[in-house]
This record gives structure tokens, C-alpha cells and sequence, in this order.
């Protein structure tokens, strides 16, 4: 019962200093996974052409791994008409651009041919270059989580 | 009874009929105990054996009639129900029908009661041999036996199970509907009921019922959403609920993941559910030139409460038997050669499957430790499988780290374990035990141990 008290205790105070995220809709984050997807792809030479594959959002939980109701918001496209020798100019020109643009590389795993992984962050919402093992690329950009269609409805 | 030719009617009087096949039963009983004796005293006596031989086929005779009786009653039963479902059935236990209850199917009944227990091996060699009437017989007959069967191939047991699940779902909606007609006025609709659910019938409902409204929606076909399978579900106790996203004995990966505590029959199995589907779509998307299928497998029962029970490894060890021979009927039901299966943990889903592999053959290729509270075992060389293809990760704010090695054994994250660190994502210190599955680092290095790039997990 005092572990119990404890950890409430402890989460609450985690709770109180790590302040909230934006309050943002479901279209606003849309709208802005969308904009850093198709921002990474202007800066990429030749163009490259953008497959959408099947949004799936993600749930977010707490940290006893139940639902809160929120999700993350997600958006995943191949990039389709670019030569696979390419690739490593790809994750450097965007390795570059990310950088000069103040985002936060959280990962960086451009050494690994065919398997390489660049990953950013930029005011809460996260964008990365992944590899497949057959060297096709996809971008793929997450929103914070955030109130979506999918919520149950005591929001 | 009357029985007749397939162009006239015959009627079976269900209950007349059970007391007939009872009694020849009590008959046959005492045949098995009195024939060995009557058998050893007439050899030691010298009595010429040839009546005793005469007595002893005639029991098989009457056995293999009361089985054949059985089938005819277990039929007429079935028949019945379906009258009293329609309304046609009188006042009496009779019915009657066109043609001969029994079509050849009948063996199928007594071997389907015959199959609890037996190897995922000796089950499959049992299916395989029937005919595709005689399976489609024990589909409609007995979906629930065919339906949690390990070693009845995949897409039999979803067929099965889906009819199941449609069955306990208007079963259970009609008896909450009966006691909500029934229930005294609630005068604070908006507080939480105080009791546990388990000790309150219509809350139990409600929460089973929202789990299975979950897995029914997943298991609907929608158009470029990759086809559910049903392997296993039961609404008794806390529930059951094994989900497949992908056919897994046509893939060429095969990934099962086992939930954590908390996990139980409910609404909450739609955010287990997400992540199988994500795992999927990650592998499928790194790999695009091969197949792959995922697993939900909630076939035990989880803790429920961190503090009272997650210490403990007892219910971990209750579901050990469990995932070896749902590993094992994976690797016999599989079509196509031998696929790369992987065995996924999440928190106390972990101990289960580190319990499981310390106990015997788990059947796999490799074994997934997420925030891992501890595995039941100090050393990867004790999970009995090539201790390379062991992988461990947890999270920086993962309050996980803090369970003492003294309560399920030292934490597979530890320096001393040997297994292969994995990065998981850092950044979340509120989703600390469960960002496993939100971080983009996380889901490609799950991928990579599912589709086996080992050497690429970062």
C-alpha cells in the first residue's frame, strides 16, 4: 500500500513538472505531418514521387500501458523514382537539411547499406528516412498524441 | 426411435432415447470390470474360454453401438434446439427429420472428444485424415473444440472460432439485456460501480463484451487492410483472445506477441491489437519481398493488479504449458517449409515466455524481451535457444527497472544476462513502460529480429 502511495506520488509530481503538450486537432496534425513529409521530399534532387501507404494511428498509454484515448498521428509514403545508389546522398542531403533547420536528430544510422535510419524531432512531432532491406525508402512523419476520430467518446 | 429411407421421415424422442443409451452403458460398464476377472479365473481354472471370447465381442459390439447411439442423440439434440430456436419444437423432446440422422460423418464426433490432450502433431495427423465433409461437420458441430485445437490449421480454427464468437456474443448480449430489464433504478448513473467487475454479472458482461466487439471489428475485411484470423477465444474467467493479422502458416515470419499485465478480455485489447498491426505493417514494410504474420496472444491469464499479483511468477508458470504447444502446433501446421518465428514479451509477457523456454522446447527463433520485470532465468544459455537470438530492451523512463531481481530473477536488460541490447525510443518519461511501440526506432528493430536482419538491430 506505501509502494502504491509512492508511486502515486511520483507520477503526479512527473505529472506537474512536465508540463502539457499543445493542445492541436486531429486535421492540425494531420496537416503538419503532412507539410514535414512533403517539406523533406522538396528538398530531395531528383523529385522524388510520393506513394501513400495505409495511415494506421498509434494509441498512446500511460505508463501502466493503459489507453488514454488520444493517438499519435501518423503518416508513411514511398519514395518512389529514385535510384537505390542514391540512397546515402538522400539520408546526408536530409541529415543537412534537418540539421540547418534546428530539429534534433534522435537517430542516426546512415552507415548501415540497406538498412540505414535517420530519425528528427521538431516541436513535438517526430520525422524519419527509413531504408528497406531492398534499399526502396519510405518518409515517414508522427504528430504528439492528440484527440482523433478514433477516441472513445468520454474525451 | 424409428429410422428410415432417405425419401421418408423418421423421428428420435431425444430424452427417451438418452435414458436408453445410459442404461446400455451401465451395462457395458460392468462387462469392463467383470471380464477380466471372469477371464483370469476360467484360465486358472482350465474352463474352455470360447463363451468368455463369445462375451467379450459382444462388448466391443455394444460399445461401438452406444458410440453409434450417442451420435444419433448428440444429432437429434441438435435438431431440437434448432426447433425450440424457430419455435417448431412441441411440448416433447421429439423430432423428426428426413432420411438417416447418421451420413457417415458419425466418427468424427467420437474422435473430436478424443483430441484434448493429444500432441499439435497427433491432432494435425487426425485432421488430415478426415475428409473436407468431415471437417466442415466438426466446424459446424463443434466449433469450439475445432477452434482450440492446437494443431488444426490456422484457417479451420478462425472459421470455427468466428461462428464461436458471433455465439457468445448474442449469448452474453441477451443476458445482460436480461438483467438490465431487471435491475433496480441506479440513482448515481455517473459513479463507478463499486464493486470488482468480477464479483458484479453485469459488468462482467459489459467489459467481455466490449473485448469482443474489438476483435469482431479487427476480424471485419476492409479494403488494403491485411485479413484478421480468429485462432482462439473464450469468454470464461478473464477471457482468451488469440488474434492473427496475416495467415501464419503461410508466412514466411511468423511473430507471436504476449501482452502484459492488465491484459484481460475487454476494450483494452484494441491497443494490443494496434500494436500486432503495426509490428506487421513495420516487417512487411522492410521487407516487402517476403511474407509476414503477427499474433495477439492472450492465452493465459495475466496479472491483473502490479502489486498483488505481478510479483508473482506463479501465473507465469500456469501458462507456460500453453505457449510451448501453441509454438509448437505453428511449426506443424505451417505450409510452406520451415518459417522464422519470434516470440515477443511485453512486461510481465515476458515472464511468461522466459518460463516458458527454461521449461522446455519453446519452438522459436527468437526471443523478444520488452521491459522486462525479470525472466526466471540469469543467462541467455538457460532459454534453450541460440543465445544470439536473444534480444532485450526497456526504456530510459521505464519504472520497470525498478523491480527488485529477488521477486521473477534478474532483468534481461542486465550486463550479465547476455542478450542483444536493442534501442527503444528515450524521449516519453509518461509513457515510459509502453513506448515501445510509439517510438519509429523501436518498431524497425522489431522488424529487423522478425524478419531476421539480426545483425542490422540497432
Amino acid at each position: 500500500m506505501k509502494r502504491r502511495a509512492t508511486a502515486a506520488i511520483l507520477i503526479a509530481l512527473i505529472a506537474a513538472c512536465g508540463g502539457s503538450e499543445p493542445a492541436m486537432t486531429e486535421e492540425e496534425a494531420i496537416a503538419q505531418v503532412e507539410h514535414h513529409i512533403h517539406d523533406a521530399a522538396t528538398q530531395l534532387h531528383p523529385p522524388p514521387r510520393l506513394e501513400p501507404l495505409r495511415p494506421l494511428d498509434i494509441p498512446c498509454v500511460d505508463r501502466y500501458d493503459q489507453a488514454t484515448g488520444q493517438f499519435r498521428v501518423e503518416r508513411d509514403y514511398w519514395l518512389r523514382d529514385i535510384p537505390t545508389e542514391d540512397n546515402q546522398d538522400i539520408f546526408n542531403t536530409l541529415h543537412h537539411y534537418w540539421t540547418t533547420q534546428n530539429y534534433e536528430i534522435k537517430h542516426d544510422i546512415r552507415e548501415e547499406p540497406n538498412a540505414r535510419f535517420l530519425e528528427a524531432q521538431h516541436e513535438g512531432f517526430s520525422i524519419s528516412v527509413q531504408e528497406s532491406t531492398n534499399g526502396m525508402l519510405r518518409l515517414v512523419a508522427q504528430s504528439p498524441c492528440v484527440w482523433t476520430a478514433e477516441s472513445p467518446d468520454q474525451r | 426411435m424409428s429410422s428410415g429411407r432417405a425419401d421418408s421421415y423418421s423421428s428420435i424422442d431425444v430424452t427417451g432415447l438418452r435414458g436408453v443409451i445410459e442404461d446400455l452403458e451401465q451395462s457395458a460398464g460392468l462387462m469392463d470390470r467383470t471380464l477380466p476377472g471372469l477371464r483370469r479365473d476360467f484360465e486358472f481354472f482350465g474352463v474352455d474360454t470360447a463363451n468368455l471370447t463369445k462375451l467379450s465381442n459382444g462388448y466391443r459390439e455394444l460399445t461401438t453401438v452406444v458410440e453409434e447411439l450417442w451420435e444419433r442423440h448428440n444429432r437429434a439434440e441438435v435438431l431440437l434446439a434448432d426447433y425450440e430456436g424457430r419455435g417448431l419444437a412441441g411440448a416433447d423432446s421429439i423430432v423428426r427429420f428426413p432420411g438417416d440422422l447418421l451420413d457417415g460423418d458419425h466418427h468424427v464426433t467420437h474422435e473430436i472428444h478424443h483430441q484434448d490432450g493429444r500432441t499439435p502433431g497427433d491432432v494435425h495427423t487426425w485432421w488430415e485424415g478426415l475428409t473436407d465433409t468431415e471437417r466442415a461437420y466438426a466446424i459446424s458441430y463443434y466449433p469450439d473444440t475445432v477452434g482450440s485445437l492446437n494443431g488444426v490449421p490456422i484457417a479451420a480454427r478462425d472459421q470455427a472460432n468466428r461462428r464461436v464468437i458471433m455465439q457468445e456474443y448474442t449469448r452474453m448480449s441477451e443476458r445482460l439485456a436480461e438483467l438490465e430489464a431487471g435491475a433496480p433504478i441506479d440513482f448515481y448513473p455517473d459513479e463507478p460501480n463499486p464493486l470488482p467487475f468480477y464479483l458484479d454479472e453485469g459488468e462482467h458482461l459489459k467489459e467481455r463484451l466490449g473485448g469482443l466487439d474489438v476483435i469482431i471489428e479487427r476480424l471485419d475485411d476492409q479494403p488494403g487492410r491485411p485479413r484478421a484470423y480468429l485462432i482462439d477465444i473464450s469468454t470464461d474467467g478473464l477471457g482468451r483472445a488469440v488474434v492473427s493479422i496475416g495467415n501464419p502458416d503461410e508466412a514466411d515470419n511468423v511473430a507471436t506477441y504476449i501482452p502484459g499485465t492488465g491484459s484481460r478480455l475487454s476494450d483494452g485489447l484494441a491497443t494490443d491489437i494496434r500494436r500486432t498491426d503495426r509490428m506487421l505493417e513495420a516487417a512487411d514494410r522492410f521487407a516487402p519481398e517476403s511474407t509476414t504474420s503477427l499474433i495477439m496472444w492472450l492465452g493465459y491469464d495475466a496479472p491483473q493488479d502490479v502489486f498483488a499479483e505481478a510479483p508473482s511468477p506463479s501465473l507465469a508458470d500456469k501458462a507456460s504449458d500453453n505457449v510451448r504447444n501453441f509454438q509448437e502446433a505453428l511449426r506443424t501446421t505451417h505450409l510452406k517449409g520451415r518459417s522464422h518465428n519470434t516470440l515477443l514479451g511485453h512486461s510481465y509477457g515476458s515472464t511468461v515466455i522466459g518460463r516458458a523456454a527454461r521449461e522446455g522446447d519453446i519452438h522459436v527463433d527468437n526471443l523478444v524481451f520488452i521491459a522486462s520485470p525479470g525472466v526466471g532465468v540469469g543467462h541467455v544459455s538457460d532459454l534453450g535457444i541460440d543465445p544470439d537470438r536473444v534480444f532485450a530492451t526497456r526504456a530510459k523512463w521505464d519504472l520497470i527497472k525498478a523491480t527488485p531481481r529477488n521477486i521473477l530473477g534478474p532483468q534481461p536488460t542486465g550486463g550479465g544476462f547476455g542478450a542483444t541490447h536493442f534501442r527503444s525510443d528515450n524521449s516519453n518519461p509518461l509513457a515510459g513502460h509502453s513506448d515501445y511501440w510509439e517510438s519509429q526506432l523501436a518498431r524497425r528493430n522489431l522488424a529487423y529480429i522478425i524478419i531476421g536482419w539480426h545483425d542490422e538491430v540497432n
